[in-house]
Formats: structure tokens, sequence, C-alpha cells
């Protein structure tokens, strides 16, 4: 059982882990650092909901490396799109700062130059546009598309010129 | 990674759960994006069609967006449009770095010059961290497009880096009154320029760290003065008949890089460590300052000589003092002609050298070989590890030289000689006979391309 006023911290993850960390990497996470600020004295487990246990495995990793200067090594590259995605939920609802721009650009690295269906897939997006409003924004925003090789259109997409 | 392996079933289950993150994390991602796929995903869905307007802070404009056009002047209207579009429908929000990228679309003309300048005003305050335009005009001689750098940008107080290509004009007025005290890195890649608005220009940056100057030096006999808070400082005027002269006193200068320029005084350079000089002294008087400046590289780990500077060393008179270079590990020489007793000369300067890299590209017919062999170098004993000879051309110098090094060469790993231009013939008789070469170093291993 840790108190508040020992070096280590409890976390309890969503799937009933407890991991024991440094008071240093909690203070990482503008969440739980909001919650041992608030208690009284002797806090002695914080639950984390939306975070599993291998969600924490990465988040220890990428402390360990950025101590060590080396937080270019930390990669996301086996991570499939899904788990990069809950990955990134977990460390939005964590708040913490620099693991979430590392997070977001991986994001975004994998959606570089892709079509906008495959957008759609990747984050299971519906699209509840009507054909004539899609047809509508498609033209009204002809002006960002003029010049495109990237077609939005993909098989199950409405049909537009 | 095109295809996205999970099954249609799990879909369902997982969808749309990065919708759920609030507006402001999914517009960050867009951030990361080129612009032109950011503005696309108003497309993925009636809540999408807005996110990319906010929080838009990064803006990257290029006429590369779009499909090249014989009609500048058109191409630029339809990236105009697109510029306006975006300026006029985001959200507003502080613009942290704004890049403009015009390289086959300006011309001389009103559209071109109020769109160029509006979109620069509308960045410029002190949110502005990073601005990077290339302006490429279509002229060759008068007229053509021409950018001329406001004298609001002083409002930019927390500008880090800027950089200017292109189409650039320094008026001096504007210069003086330009200020930047924030200013770390700047790069001007432009045509010509005086040196009085450039020196107006670089005293208004007091805190300047990098500086990267590629132009054309408009008048001769003007001294370029930069500021002594550099640590990287490249300078390379493309005129190379040009006067233009350079003083420098860099006491925290790391890095030195200066083509077709003379340097007409320097202090304080004992903290460089790496350099790369193409310089050919005119005068007597410059080439006594010259051999100042590089005895002033009192630190000096890695050095690239070019073409220029190795005629003028090497093609003078043999009683010119080499400068020492006691901490030399990494020395790199583009030669203009291959001479073994100047390069031994030159070496035995270099006692720690640890890498040595020989260019010789050029035909030129090589200076009759020196009777009286200078001593061994020292470097050759005890530091030298790897020697690469580009551009071997068959000259008895150069084979007597390889040789020579294989001999000696007591700790030396690797001999490359590469991009090697003579028959096969005479290629195969010189590997054979290097080869044969009875080796000072057991581990040497020796590569023939």
């Amino acid at each position: 059982m840790a108190s508040s006023s020992s070096n280590l911290i409890s976390l309890k993850t969503s799937d009933g882990t407890v991991f024991k960390v440094e008071r240093a990497l909690a203070k990482t996470m503008k969440t739980v650092q909001a919650i041992i600020e608030e208690a009284d004295a002797n806090i002695y487990m914080i639950p984390i909901h939306n975070v599993f246990s291998h969600h924490m495995d990465m988040i220890i990793d990428y402390y360990k490396l950025s101590v060590a200067g080396k937080s270019k090594e930390f990669s996301v590259e086996k991570l499939d799109n899904d788990e990069l995605k809950d990955f990134l939920l977990a460390v939005h609802y964590l708040n913490m700062e620099d693991l979430f721009e590392v997070l977001t650009q991986a994001v975004a690295d994998r959606l570089e130059k892709k079509s906008v269906g495959y957008v759609r897939k990747y984050f299971g997006i519906e699209n509840d546009f009507t054909p004539e409003e899609y047809a509508a924004i498609r033209k009204k925003n002809d002006w960002a598309f003029k010049g495109d090789d990237i077609e939005p259109e993909e098989d199950e997409e409405k049909q537009e010129e | 990674m095109e295809d996205t392996k999970r099954g249609k079933a799990d879909e369902e289950e997982n969808a749309d759960r990065i919708s759920n993150l609030p507006d402001f994390v999914l517009s960050h991602i867009l951030s990361f994006l080129p612009i032109k796929t950011a503005v696309s995903t108003s497309l993925l869905s009636p809540r999408w069609r807005h996110i990319w307007k906010k929080h838009l802070s990064v803006l990257d404009f290029s006429d590369d967006f779009f499909q090249p056009n014989d009609d500048r002047l058109e191409l630029f209207k339809t990236l105009a449009v697109f510029v306006n579009g975006v300026f006029t429908l985001r959200k507003p929000c502080e613009v942290r770095k704004m890049r403009l990228s015009c390289t086959h679309s300006l011309v001389d003309h009103k559209v071109c010059t109020y769109s160029v300048n509006t979109w620069v005003h509308s960045v410029i305050g002190p949110h502005l961290k990073e601005l990077d335009l290339t302006l490429y005009s279509n002229d060759d001689d008068d007229g053509g497009y021409c950018f001329e750098p406001p004298i609001s940008l002083s409002a930019c107080i927390n500008i880090v880096s800027l950089s200017l290509n292109g189409a650039v004009y320094f008026n001096l007025k504007r210069a003086k009154a330009i200020r930047l005290p924030s200013l770390k890195k700047l790069q001007l890649h432009i045509g010509y320029v005086e040196v009085s608005p450039m020196n107006a220009l670089l005293s208004g940056c007091p805190n300047l760290e990098t500086l990267d100057l590629c132009f054309y030096a408009e008048d001769s006999g003007g001294i370029i003065r930069v500021p002594p808070s550099l640590k990287w400082l490249k300078i390379i005027i493309n005129n190379s008949d040009a006067g233009a002269s350079l003083e420098i006193d860099v006491p925290v200068l790391e890095y030195l890089c200066i083509a077709n320029i003379t340097i007409t005084d320097a202090n304080n350079l004992q903290n460089v460590v790496e350099a790369s000089v193409d310089v050919f002294p005119s005068s007597a008087a410059s080439a006594f300052t010259f051999l100042k400046v590089l005895s002033a590289l009192t630190g000096i780990k890695h050095l690239v000589l070019s073409r220029s500077t190795t005629k003028w060393l090497l093609g003078g008179p043999t009683d010119l003092h080499f400068p020492e270079f006691r901490h030399l590990l990494h020395l790199e020489l583009i030669l203009p002609w291959f001479n073994s007793y100047s390069l031994l000369s030159l070496l035995q300067t270099c006692h720690l050298l640890q890498v040595l890299i020989i260019q010789n590209d050029k035909d030129q017919s090589p200076l009759p070989i020196c009777a009286t062999q200078p001593s061994v170098p020292s470097c050759l004993v005890s530091h030298l590890a790897s020697i690469e000879l580009k551009g071997y051309r068959g000259f008895p110098d150069e084979l007597l030289f390889a040789e020579y090094v294989l001999q000696k060469g007591l700790v030396l790993k690797t001999m490359i000689i590469v991009d090697i231009s003579v028959d096969p013939n005479k290629k195969f008789d010189t590997l054979r006979r290097l080869s044969n070469v009875p080796r000072a170093s057991a581990n040497c291993q020796l590569t023939f391309d």
C-alpha cells in the first residue's frame, strides 16, 4: 500500500492490474496529478479508467526512454490502427502532453496521402451525408480539391461527378 | 499500409471511436498533415466538415499542390483561391508557422504582389514563430515578380526562424528598420543584394545562432559583418568574381562554410569544430589574412578544402607555411590536380588525422614530382585509419602516393579507390600492383571500384 508521501504511486488499470509507478512518471499524467493534489494526505490507489495494462506497459516504456534522452526511439509501428487509436484515447484521458504529441503525429503519419474513403474506413466514420449534401459540399469546396488526384469516391461511396 | 486487415465484423464494434475525441484533439491531428489533406477531411461526415478549420496554427501552402500550368498566372490564381479559402474559412487562431512556396506561378502582376503581401501581413504578429517564403520569379533581367520584406516584420517579436528564398529584394531603409530580437535562425537564398542592407538586417538580429546565406554580391568592396552570437555560419557567394568580403568575430562559432568570399578579419575561431572552405585569395594581402584565418582554426576537427582553396594552398610557392591543425581528425580535399609532395607536406601538419578523403576529378596535368621526399607524416604512422581516393586518373604520382600510404600506414584499416576513369587493363594492373604492395597494417582492406 503506497501512501502519497512515498516515492511510488499505485495506479489501477481498468482490467484490474495495479502498477506502482514513480512519482515523476505520475506527474506527467495531468489527470492523475490532479487527483493526487485534490485528495487528502493518504491516497493509496488511483483507478484509471479507459487505460488497460498493455497501455501502461507502453507508457512506462516511453517514460524510461525519455528519461534516458532516447524518446526518438519510441515506436508504435507494431500497433495496428485500432490499437493505436485506443492508445491515443488512453493517453488523452491521462492528459500526458509529450506522449500525446508523439501519438497524434503517428496517427497523422498513417493518414497522410490516403484518400478520404480510406480515412473513413480507418476511423470507422459513418458517412451520414445524403448524396445531395455530399455533392453540394464537394462542389462548394471545389477550390480545395482542384488538381487533386485523390478522388474521395470508394466502392461504397455515392457516385458523383 | 494500404489496407487495414481488420475484419468487417469488428469495425462495427470499434466504430468511430476516434470521433469520441474532442474537436481540439482531432484538429491537432490534422495540423500534422498537409493542409490540402486536412481540408479534404471536410468530406468525411457532417461533423468533420468544420474540424479542419479549428486550431489551424500551422499553414503550409505550395503551388506544387496543383497541376502544372504553362500559364503561370492561371496557376497562381488557383493557388490564391485555395489560400484565400483557407484564410477565410478557418476559425480565428494565432498562426505559429507559415510556409509559402511558389516556384512556378509568380509573375509581375498586381494579383501576385497583393496576394503574397496580404498573406504575409495576416500572419505577422507576436505569435509567429517560423516563416518560410520561397518565391521564385519568372524573369531574367528587368521585370518579374519581386518580394520586399515589410517593416512590419518587426512585430514578430517572438519569431525564431526566418527563411526567405528566391526573388527577394532588400531596400536599405527598410532593412535598417527591421528588428528581430528573438531570431535564432536566418536563411537567405536570394539573387542580387548589396552588402549594406544585408548588414543592416543582420544587425537587427542580435541573438542569431544559425545563418545560411547564398546570394549574388552586388557591389564589390562591401564587407559583411555577422552577429557575434553565431554558432553556425554558411556564406556562399554565387558570383565568384565579386569582391565581397567578410569580417568575423564569433567566439561561439562551431561550424563555418564559406565560398567565393574574402575574409578581411577573423578573430576567435578557436571553437570552430567543422569547416568547409572554398576561397581563392586574389591578392597577397588577402592571402596573408586567409592563412591567418586557417591558422586561427585551432580547434578544428573536420575540414573540407575545396578546389579554389587547394589550388591556392598547394600551388603556391614551396615556402608556404601550412598551418598546424593540431586536433584535425577528418580532412577532405578537392584538388585541382594531384601532387603527392604537396599532399605529404600538408599531412605533416595534421598529426592526429584519422580520415583522409581526396577528390581529384579534373584532368589537369599534375605538377612535376619533386625530387626530395619529405619525411613520413606522423599521422600516417599513428592515426590514419581510413583513406579514400576519388576520381583516380592513373597518373604515376597517384599510384606512388597510394603505394606509399599502404607501405607506411601502420594503423590503416581501409583504403578505398573509387570513380576510376582509366581503361580496364590499366585498372587491373593498378589493382594488382597495389594488392602486392607490402602493407604496414595487417588488417588493412583495399577496396577498388
